[in-house]
């Protein structure tokens, strides 16, 4: 029997994981690139299987061509890491509604119920700001987009948020 | 980032700038537009002779081996060099991520089956045809010993022509995730943990017959 378990402190990961390949500079290292890319494609194809990955997609792309609340469009570096997290989730997952924050960030938002959500901003460099509420509890933190998953600190805190 | 690859450029002669360009085609019912744009990331750094490509860049440093392969000390220690430039340069405010990559090219004489070279190559239900084209196989694993998660990755192109033999890629990715300073020595105690992995999933992944060949 090999156990299936989630390991202690690594990210989380969807079928489109990773969205960006370590890089590599051999042709060796090009051809499972490519190969690694291909397969996920496959998966992107599917509309069944992520149809709201897709749709989410899509409204990243439009929030970010409008102008945000700053009178300027969202960072392509902002939009970029933006989407590397969303092709990371899981594909149960409940999609974020998706917007524009003050600072110009893409922000991300989940409503689980009254006083139930977590919203976190993704920026130009990948860090991602975060802060939830579950009932009288509230917190904040910090976090990367990182190349393979998503970060325990968030995936823990959506699921937790999620099952409640 | 300018200033390290500019220190390093005695050493890498071939320094190319890397930007993220991002294109975008809008289509409604009346009318198709196109917007891009670019964002500059950092430095590509490569010494041709030596096999050497470094990659300095605002989500990351990089340092690739390519062939001819020197010892793992040798290899270390341009990394650590390498690192101290990039680090003083940028002043990372928190590393998030290590990892340690290994591709190897196992070759497939005419006669060899996958069988003969790897250990778990995909299985295929007994009824269903048995030449295999191509195949893509990933599995990401986590060890307790080393608090770190390894992707094995194996692969073989649909190849054939004159003078080219058919091989598989073994790609063994070893990475952690976690806080650390950018001085933080635990970094290079890791990188000795990481080796080790890798060496134990590679040794593993190949047959005898493949191990005696690769030698």
């Amino acid at each position: 029997m090999i156990p299936v378990a989630p390991p202690p402190a690594s990210p989380t990961a969807g079928l489109t994981a990773p969205a960006d390949f370590v890089p590599g500079f051999s042709p060796e290292a090009h051809t499972i690139s490519g190969m690694v890319h291909g397969a996920i494609e496959q998966w992107l194809e599917s509309v069944d299987v992520r149809g709201p990955l897709l749709e989410a997609l899509g409204a990243l792309n439009d929030v970010c061509q409008e102008e945000g609340p700053t009178g300027r469009p969202v960072d392509p570096a902002a939009w970029s890491a933006a989407r590397r997290f969303l092709m990371q989730m899981p594909s149960s997952w409940p999609m974020p509604d998706i917007s524009v924050d003050a600072d110009n960030e893409v922000a991300l938002d989940w409503d689980f119920g009254w006083r139930r959500g977590m919203a976190l901003s993704i920026g130009p460099t990948g860090r991602i700001h975060y802060a939830w509420t579950s009932g009288s509890d509230e917190a904040h933190g910090a976090a990367w987009v990182e190349h393979d998953g998503i970060s325990p600190a968030v995936a823990g805190t959506l699921a937790r948020l999620s099952e409640a | 980032m300018k200033s390290a690859a500019e220190a390093l450029r005695g050493d890498y002669p071939e320094v190319q700038e890397i930007s993220k360009i991002e294109g975008q085609l809008l289509i409604d019912a009346r009318s198709v537009a196109t917007t891009h744009s670019s964002t500059p990331l950092g430095w590509q750094l490569k010494n041709a002779t030596a096999g050497r490509v470094v990659r300095l860049a605002q989500d990351g440093f990089t340092f690739s081996q390519l062939r001819p392969y020197p010892s793992w000390d040798v290899f270390l220690a341009e990394a650590r060099r390498l690192w101290a430039s990039y680090a003083s340069a940028v002043a990372p405010r928190e590393i998030s991520r290590l990892g340690l990559r290994y591709i190897n090219r196992i070759d497939l004489p005419a006669s060899a089956s996958l069988e003969d070279r790897l250990e778990a190559p995909p299985p295929i239900p007994p009824q269903v045809p048995r030449t295999v084209q191509r195949f893509l196989t990933q599995v990401v694993v986590y060890d307790e010993g080393s608090s770190a998660s390894a992707t094995i990755t194996q692969a073989m192109e649909q190849t054939q022509g004159p003078g080219v033999t058919p091989a598989v890629l073994l790609d063994i990715d070893v990475f952690r995730h976690g806080t650390w300073d950018s001085t933080d020595p635990r970094i290079w105690e890791a990188f000795g943990k990481f080796r080790a992995l890798k060496n134990r999933i590679f040794f593993a992944s190949l047959t005898e017959a493949a191990v005696k060949e690769y030698e």
